[in-house]
Formats: C-alpha cells, structure tokens, sequence
C-alpha cells in the first residue's frame, strides 16, 4: 500500500496517529497506581470534583465524545438523560464485554493501564450521582480482570474510591464483576440481564437503561473506551479534544487492524481516518496478499470492499457509505476469503445457538445467517449456493440478529390467540409482529425473560 | 425440544462438558459427588453479600462452584439457590445459558482455541485440528487422565494475535502447530508454562477462583502490552506524532520513558 502515497493529511491538521489512550502502554508496569500518577493521572478526577457535577456532563457533552462501543452515541446526552426526581440509586456499567470478532481494542486498554478506566468511572459516576459503578468484564479474558480488581484496589487504598473522595464528600463503590461466556452479553441491556444474575438476554426497549436499567434503576451504561477517554477530556478540555477527528465525530479512537496485514495491531488516531492511511501507516497488507474485503467495525457490520478503502472511519462516513462503525476494528481480509472460510466462521458466532437470543430491534430484524438446513444445504448444493449468492447475505447484515429457528418462538402458537382483535395488515417478519403486538397487549415477549420484581420474588 | 436431534448432531459427543447447548442437556445429575463445605458456603454467603441485591452474585458464585468442584455439580446448584433463596431451576437455567460454565469436569487444563473470523483466515482450525490430534480428543471433551480438556471457542478479543489459544482463560498469541504442541507437551510435563501476556500457568480451577472475585496476587506477573498492542505507538513515536496540544504526557516523557525501558528492573524496585 505505501506505493500508493496516500496523503497523511488528516482534516484537522492533526498528526495521523495521536496515542492519548495508549500513551502509556510501552512504559514499563504501566498498570500500577504509581507509574499511572507519575503520568499525571488521577489529575482528571481532582479536575472533575472541582467542578459540579452538571459541568462535568456539559463538558463532555461540548466535547462531543461519542460512545466507542458502536453506536456512536453522544456520551454527555446519555449521561443528561438520567432522571434527578427518581428515587431509585443510579448506576454506572461500564462495558468490557468486548467479544465481537474483529474488536480488540478495550482488552490491550484494560490490561496495560486499568487506571484509566477507573479514573473515568469514577468521574463519570460523579457525574451522575451514582454511588456504585460496575465493570463487566467478559469471563474469557483471566489476566485483564486481574489487572482490574488490583487497579480498583490500589484506588481504594489510596483514596480514589469509597467514602469521601479525596475531600469532596463524594462516595463510590467499584465492583470488577466477571461474565460466564456469552457473545450477546455485549449488547446493554443483556448486559444488564446478566449482572443481575440472569440469562444474558435483550430486554425490549423502552423502557431504556437511563430510566430502568440495573435493579430497574436509573442506569449508564457505557462503553470501556468511552469511559477511558473522559479523564483526558476533562483534563484538556474540549477545545483539545476537538483538535482532533472530524466535526460530527471529535476525537481519538483505538483503530484495530488484524487479518492479512503486515503489522496487525493497536493504532490511535483521530476519527476520519481510512483504511487506506492506515495500512500505508502500519505498512500495507501482507507480502503476496490483495486487499479485497474488510469489516469496518467488527463481524456483525457490513463489509466494506477494496472500493471503499478510502471512507473516512468515522461515524458519519461509515454509516453514509451503508455500513456499521461499531467498534473501528477494521478486520483485513484476503481477497480469496470472502466466499468460502471467512463466511461461515463470521455466521457461526451469529448463529442461534451461540448468540442465544431473540432480539426485536427498533431498526428490524436482520438474517445474519443461515439456519442450520440451510448450511447443509449450502454445503452440498450448487442450487443452494446460488440461491445464496443472489441473497447477498452479507448485505442484510443490519443488525446483530439470528432469528434462525427460533423465530417461530417468538410467533404465536398454533391455536394461540393474542389478546384483543388485530387489525390491519401484519407486518412481514412474524418475529417483529409477533412482538409488537405482545408488547402491545402489555404480554411479555416469548423467550424474554421477566424483569425487575417478577417471578422470582 | 424439536432441534433437539439437529443439534446432537452437530455435537456428536457423549463425553462433553459443555452446559450451554441445548442438544446436551443441563445440569449432569448422574455424578452427585461435591467437595462443597462449610467454608465454601461461606464464601458464596460472602459473595451474594458484596452486591446490592445477592442475585447478582450468581455468576461469581458459579465460577465459585466451578473452581471447587471442577464442574457446576448438583450440589453447586443446590448451594447457590439456597444462599440467593431462589429454586434451584432458576439457577441451572443461568448456568446453562453461559458457555464458561461446564457440565462435565474440565481438566486441570482447559485450552480454548479460537476458529473465528481472524483467526480462522489465520489458521485457527488448523491448530483446532492439531490439537485434538495431539490430546486424542475431540472439541468439548475431557482427555481420560483428566489433565486437558479443549474448547473450540469464539472471538476472544485478540484478533491482532490471532491465532490464539487460551490456557486457563490465559492468552497464548501469535500460534502455531508447533508452539501449541510444545506448550501441551510441557504442560503434560508440568514444566512452568508462562502466558505471553499473562501470569505464569496454574490450573484452570485457580482461574475459576479469581473470576469468582478472589484475587490470586498475581496481577503484576506479565507485561505491560503485547507486541502487536504497540504497533501504533512504536510508529507515532519514530515520526514524532503525538495528540496536539497541551496533554499528559508532558516534555520530559519521551526521555522519561526511554530510560524507563532502558532501567526496567531499575523501574521496578521504584513501584514496590
């Protein structure tokens, strides 16, 4: 790629690679209290408790961060949504189930300086006047939650955390809590679910997190980067933050590159960047490897050909150009893969059984794969595949969904009568319609657990 | 179930340990064996007493199960439903819907490989392959000295290692053939068996335990970040590229941390 001489220019002048996150990842013991402080750390919360906690939101809001788990939502309006009048204790989550295929980003993060999590937890939780914040980490990443649990111990033992921090009469508790192996647990309010010690299934939406989250409390839940990046922001300011990415989509991010590439690995660099700079930075793709495919924000969003080098990865480009940002891990595929061996793997994480749900999306339902009689199918017939090609399957890769064959379960029983006369011409997916009515009707949806004081108490 | 057969299909093996697959049933009641005592009861109290509703303790509490029983036993079950006060369905239903949580027991080391996306373009299966050749196992069995069992897992959230392998939840990036073949043999040898970002190998029941939320001490073992983890901070600082303006890291860091590198052991005595 570097024959090509793309131009390094970014849109805000700034230089095309910015560690802020990662700055501290090549010091020796970067992960300890004391190196982490020596880096000024922790410099960002005395900032925060300076200010009120509104300001902190206003701050983050102007800022523009944008949430870095995939869907781009702006972090500081989130954060403004939690109600003042609700008598309930307000949570933080922070999300370190990072499991879809082609992100690596939280887990290097986490593992070389957990204190920048804690940090911004920590002023995050104060900027909504949560008194207790948990980091779900999925179970499968042993040494990180290590990490972590020291982290949020030495931030205990030298004042960070518990009662009266640091002098400003403001008290938190953070508990690193460990998942159990499940993909979907990474969508929120699985997340939720499973926190609260129960299948990690979706919840429908509303009501969202902020008003009934975690305990039906008014819950945040956000992404480990997001959360990672608020110290430095409240530190700088946003005019710093804003020197960097593009104007709808401010700031840095972790650019994962892995697959056929000549150095896979970590880049941080303002949002905007594309692919093309990216390999010309990181020294193109492997040696006797063509660029024909890749993935611009892990497994579950749409690919993105060689055509598309250029698109800028940020929010609005990537979207604008028919894909997901999700989680900027730009997986690099060769050009022989698409058809055969990198499909399948993609859908098996997709499939039924692996992701375990049945998830009703305002955006609709979406085929992320065959179910299983269509993979035999595939496997053993030239009709099939060519059925499956004029399908373009990786297309109506929309949303994370496999209905598969559970999509019955979600459509009334044989003989079953809902509620109330039906009107009107049902919509196409029987899942969704069968939803929309449940709900309609005040029935909880098939294959969704009862939430909150339900059956269990 | 009707998907039943379909299912057992594709998993042909009567030997799993896997709970989390509908074709394979729950919670195995055929072994009723339990090393659960009094003390293990404390600590699973203790658990469901550090969150703000003990329900939430029932992930930990199963890791809890796990690390003493070497698999989710009945009596696990029994104990958590009792501590939390809710029945124990409710608690094989959590158990079963997770795929860390084992039916049958794990061995004293249980290695997962990876065959998604990038790994798989990068080799993954074929190192599934040569590991069950070199185990005698297939994907989700235990061998019969009870020393490995193997996982063939999803997206672990390394992909710029890719292939990997996971020993006792530990990474073991950049894979082969052959660096798995040797890391089993010294494993079978219980020669010391050091993860490439991570702590020194124990047993997978030691791994249980710290996901439980009891921490071993060993979180200082391992370095900082893995090679490919710093590919772009290696590359910003050889053209000077850094975040603008004022930040973090101050004028003196770049000095500050090439001495750092230079004077590691220097750099560790200073943290102690």
């Amino acid at each position: 790629m570097s024959e090509a001489g793309v131009s390094l220019e970014m849109s805000k002048g700034s230089a095309p690679l910015t560690p802020v996150l990662s700055a501290n990842w090549g010091d020796p013991r970067a992960w300890k209290l004391v190196n982490y402080e020596r880096r000024g750390g922790y410099q960002g919360l005395r900032t925060a408790l300076a200010m009120s906690p509104d300001e902190v939101i206003s701050l983050v809001k102007d800022a523009g961060l944008r949430g870095r788990g995939g869907a781009g939502f702006p972090a500081g309006l989130k954060w403004s949504f939690i109600p003042k009048d609700n008598p309930n204790p307000t949570y933080l989550v922070v999300n370190c189930d990072e499991s879809e295929p082609g992100t690596c980003k939280d887990m290097p993060l986490l593992m070389a300086s957990p204190h920048t999590l804690v940090e911004g937890a920590i002023i995050a939780s104060y900027a909504v006047h949560a008194k207790m914040a948990f980091l779900y980490v999925r179970g499968e990443v042993l040494h990180i939650i290590r990490r972590l649990q020291q982290a949020v111990a030495e931030a205990y033992a030298a004042g960070y955390l518990g009662t009266d921090i640091l002098g400003s009469g403001y008290d938190l508790d953070i508990m690193v809590h460990a998942g159990a192996g499940a993909y979907i647990c990474g969508e929120e309010t699985a997340l939720l679910d499973s926190l609260e010690g129960r299948r990690g299934q979706p919840r429908l939406r509303p009501p969202f997190p902020a008003v009934a989250g975690l305990y039906a409390s008014p819950t945040v839940v956000n992404n480990a980067e997001t959360i990672s990046s608020v110290p430095a922001i409240v530190a700088h300011g946003k005019d710093w933050f804003q020197a960097m990415g593009t104007e709808k989509s401010a700031g840095f991010t972790l650019y994962s590159l892995s697959g056929h590439v000549a150095r896979p690995g970590q880049y941080e660099a303002p949002l905007g960047i594309t692919l093309h700079q990216l390999l010309d930075i990181s020294g193109g793709m492997r040696a006797g490897h063509r660029l024909k495919f890749f993935t611009p924000g892990g497994s579950s969003t749409p690919m993105f050909s060689a055509a598309e080098i250029d698109v800028p990865l940020d929010y609005e480009s990537v979207a604008g150009a028919g894909s997901i940002p999700g989680h900027q891990g730009p997986a690099v595929l060769r050009r022989d893969h698409l058809g055969g061996a990198h499909r399948d793997p993609l859908d098996r994480v997709l499939q039924a059984r692996v992701l375990r749900q049945v998830h009703p999306l305002p955006g609709g339902h979406l085929v992320a794969g065959p179910d299983a009689a269509q993979d035999r199918g595939r496997r053993g017939g030239a009709r099939r595949r060519r059925q499956d090609a004029r399908r373009q399957r990786p297309d109506r890769r929309q949303i994370l969904l496999h209905p598969g064959r559970r999509r019955r379960r979600m459509h009334p029983r044989r003989g079953e009568e809902l509620p109330g006369r039906v009107r009107g011409r049902l919509p196409r997916r029987p899942g969704m319609a069968a939803a929309a009515l449940r709900a309609q009707h005040g029935l909880r949806p098939r294959g969704l657990p009862r939430r909150g004081r339900g059956l269990l108490r | 179930m009707s998907s039943n057969s379909e299912r057992t299909a594709s998993y042909p093996f009567s030997e799993e340990f896997h709970s989390h697959f509908a074709g394979t049933g729950g919670v195995d009641q055929s072994d009723q064996s339990t090393a659960i005592d009094e003390h293990t009861m404390e600590e699973l109290r203790g658990l469901a007493a550090r969150y703000p509703e003990p329900r939430s303790a029932l992930l930990p509490m199963l890791h809890l199960v796990q690390s003493v029983d070497g698999r989710v036993s009945p009596a696990g079950i029994e104990a958590c439903a009792r501590v939390l006060g809710i029945t124990p369905a409710q608690v094989s239903g959590v158990a079963t819907f997770y795929t860390m949580y084992k039916r049958r027991p794990a061995g004293e080391h249980h290695i997962g490989i990876c065959t998604t996306s990038v790994c798989a373009i990068l080799g993954g299966d074929v190192l599934l392959d040569r590991v069950e050749h070199r185990l005698g196992i297939k994907e989700g069995q235990t061998t019969p000295d009870g020393k490995f069992s193997l996982e063939r897992i999803e997206c672990n959230a390394a992909c710029d290692f890719a292939p990997i392998m996971m020993v006792n939840w530990e990474f073991m990036d950049n894979m082969t053939p052959r660096k798995a073949d040797e890391i089993l043999d010294a494993l079978a040898a219980g020669k010391t068996v050091h993860s490439s970002r991570g702590a020194t190998i124990t047993s997978w029941r030691d791994s249980e335990r710290v996901l439980a939320g009891f921490p071993d001490g060993r979180a200082d073992e391992g370095p900082t970040a893995g090679e490919a983890s710093l590919s772009g901070l290696e590359i910003a600082r050889q053209h000077g590229w850094s975040a603008p303006g004022p930040q973090r890291t101050a004028p003196d860091t770049e000095s500050e941390t090439q001495s750092d590198s230079a004077n590691q052991s220097e750099g560790r005595s200073r943290d102690e």
